[in-house]
């Protein structure tokens, strides 16, 4: 064996073991239990000590396999990391698009080439991410499971840096991490899916103590206030006090239908939660639907002497659910007549244009401050609030309405203040 | 394959990356000789190069009428100059040489906004005769 060849063989074998170590130290970081761009940083880290990789990045396709999105990238003075290119445009596109691997140089004086022979003498160039001025590109496009997981893309201002040798090199590590990818993005993934889980049970879990909270608080309220009243009845009947008994009946009256305004609101809310809701849409003549919404409250706004004006077209119509809309206005309604002192006013007003049905309810009550805003349509810490005349809730009025409004395909504003009233305002399409 | 100065296609890989545009010289049947440059001549396998076929120029006409081929390529690091005599064998116009020479072609393009402007026809396939070191 001649020295050239020796050389040559021990120069093979050099190569070989450099590669072995790098495949070595690739695996070592892809067994990792860190974060996906921190271990594709450290990959890229490794590639560029090793192997002379100076410029190089990872990127990952979109959910919609349109676009690429750089996740990882190494040595570019201006970071790349979430720049896209579109699937088929330049080397990183192309080999994503094709699933093949490219390997280019002189690109420069190739690109000029094709551009003197299209007769198009100005050069158009499309760099949306990398080097501007790169003359070798090698893209590998990391293939998993048939499925198209990454792409490896190294580059560099000079000529020939990646050799067959090295783009074979490349192609075989890109099986190990293109697993590795895939496997962090599932880990990712079920960790996400944990975590909405986790969310999930949270919200249950704070809908199945409200549920305790109203049954064991508000309800007892008026169980315990019939057995008062039971008591007195027995009382009176006893002292043959007839026109005491006829007061009581009043009361039973009222109570029994706040428990029933209650029990409504809790049994819609326990469906909403369940999903339980079916919704039939038809459409509403807003007017006949606000007047017997008003007729229910005709009494309560007679004993607080609150003037209620109804302003609705009778031209105007919404395409609606009628049970949960009309639950969603009733509490409203409940809530504007509890909040606002005697003497005061409710407007009811609609309006619609080309897309939509605006509906909206004010009343000159207390109004609602900053703080309490923010947690009006959630359970986390809700407590229901007494009215101006002592009236009591479930905290559920407000939340029945935003959900039932969204049911609706509406959304949901509000504008107050303390003592500047408040302000709802429903919007839904057409 | 008449190897001189035990020169392996191999070992002058750089040179057929196509950073400097190689030379090349056919001749007609009635030996009108015919010189022109060339983007790349692409590595297929230790016996074989494949030319790109791109329009119905000179040079392709001349390989059909007769099939030798020289081409002078030149090595990007070194600047070694090759001389390889090629016998025109085949054109593919499918297969993994045409994909991958084809690819080049549409990522160089593609990157210009240009795709499908430079459409290759077919990969010509020559057995390499001879290298030899200039």
């Amino acid at each position: 064996m001649e020295i050239t060849d020796l050389e040559k063989l021990s120069a093979k074998l050099e190569t070989s073991q450099r590669k072995m170590d790098i495949i070595s130290k690739v695996s070592f970081e892809l067994n990792k239990l860190v974060s996906l761009p921190e271990k594709l940083n450290t990959i890229l880290d490794i590639l560029d000590d090793q192997f002379n990789l100076s410029n190089s990045m990872i990127l990952v396709p979109n959910p919609d396999q349109q676009r690429l999105t750089v996740v990882a990238c190494h040595g570019y003075a201006e970071d790349q990391t979430g720049k896209t290119v579109p699937f088929g445009q330049g080397i990183v596109g192309l080999a994503a698009a094709r699933r093949k691997h490219i390997n280019l140089t002189g690109i420069r004086r190739k690109q000029h080439y094709m551009a003197t022979v299209s007769h198009e003498g100005e050069l158009n160039f499309v760099r949306p991410l990398g080097l501007a001025d790169a003359e070798s590109q090698v893209a590998i496009p990391l293939v998993a499971n048939a499925e198209l997981v990454a792409l490896l893309m190294a580059e560099s201002r000079e000529f020939c840096v990646f050799s067959k040798e090295d783009e074979n090199f490349l192609i075989t590590l890109a099986q190990p991490l293109a697993v590795s990818i895939q496997n962090s993005m599932l880990y990712d993934s079920m960790e996400e899916k944990i975590r909405e889980r986790t969310a999930e049970l949270q919200r249950l879990n704070e809908t199945k103590n409200k549920f305790f909270s109203i049954i064991s608080h508000d309800l007892r309220g008026p169980v315990t206030s019939f057995q008062s009243l039971t008591r007195l009845f027995s009382h009176y009947h006893k002292l043959g006090q007839t026109d005491k008994i006829d007061n009581l009946c009043g009361k039973v009256d009222q109570s029994a239908d706040n428990l029933n305004h209650l029990l409504e609101n809790l049994l819609d809310w326990s469906l909403s939660q369940t999903n339980g809701i079916q919704c039939v849409f038809e459409n509403i003549p807003l007017h006949a639907f606000f007047q017997q919404i008003v007729s229910l409250y005709k009494e309560s706004l007679a004993a607080k002497e609150i003037t209620l004006s109804l302003s609705v077209d009778e031209s105007i119509s919404l395409h609606a659910d009628q049970h949960t809309l009309a639950t969603a206005f009733r509490n409203l309604l409940s809530n504007a007549i509890k909040f606002t002192p005697r003497g005061g006013a409710i407007a009811i007003d609609a309006v619609r244009d080309d897309k939509a049905v605006i509906v909206r309810l004010s009343d000159t009550g207390v109004g609602i401050d900053k703080e309490k805003l923010c947690a009006l349509f959630t359970l986390h810490g809700q407590r229901s609030t007494c009215g101006t005349e002592k009236e009591k809730g479930t905290g559920l009025g407000l939340i029945l309405v935003k959900e039932f409004t969204e049911l609706n395909h509406g959304t949901l504003t509000l504008d107050s203040g303390p003592g500047q009233g408040t302000r709802f305002m429903l919007t839904f399409p057409r | 394959m008449t190897v001189e100065q035990n020169v392996h296609l191999e070992d002058i890989m750089p040179a057929l990356q196509g950073v400097i545009p190689t030379i090349v010289a056919t001749a007609s049947l009635d030996h009108t000789p015919n010189v022109t440059y060339i983007s790349q001549v692409y590595f297929v396998d230790e016996h074989h190069v494949a030319l790109s076929y791109q329009f119905f120029n000179k040079t392709i006409r001349n390989v059909r009428e007769n099939p030798v081929l020289t081409a002078i390529i030149t090595c990007p690091v070194h600047y070694d100059l090759y001389k390889l005599l090629l016998r025109y064998e085949e054109s593919q116009t499918e297969g993994e040489i045409f994909d991958a020479m084809e690819i080049q072609l549409e990522a160089l393009a593609s990157a210009q906004k240009k795709e499908g402007i430079f459409k290759l026809k077919a990969a010509d396939i020559y057995r390499v005769i001879s290298i030899e070191k200039m």
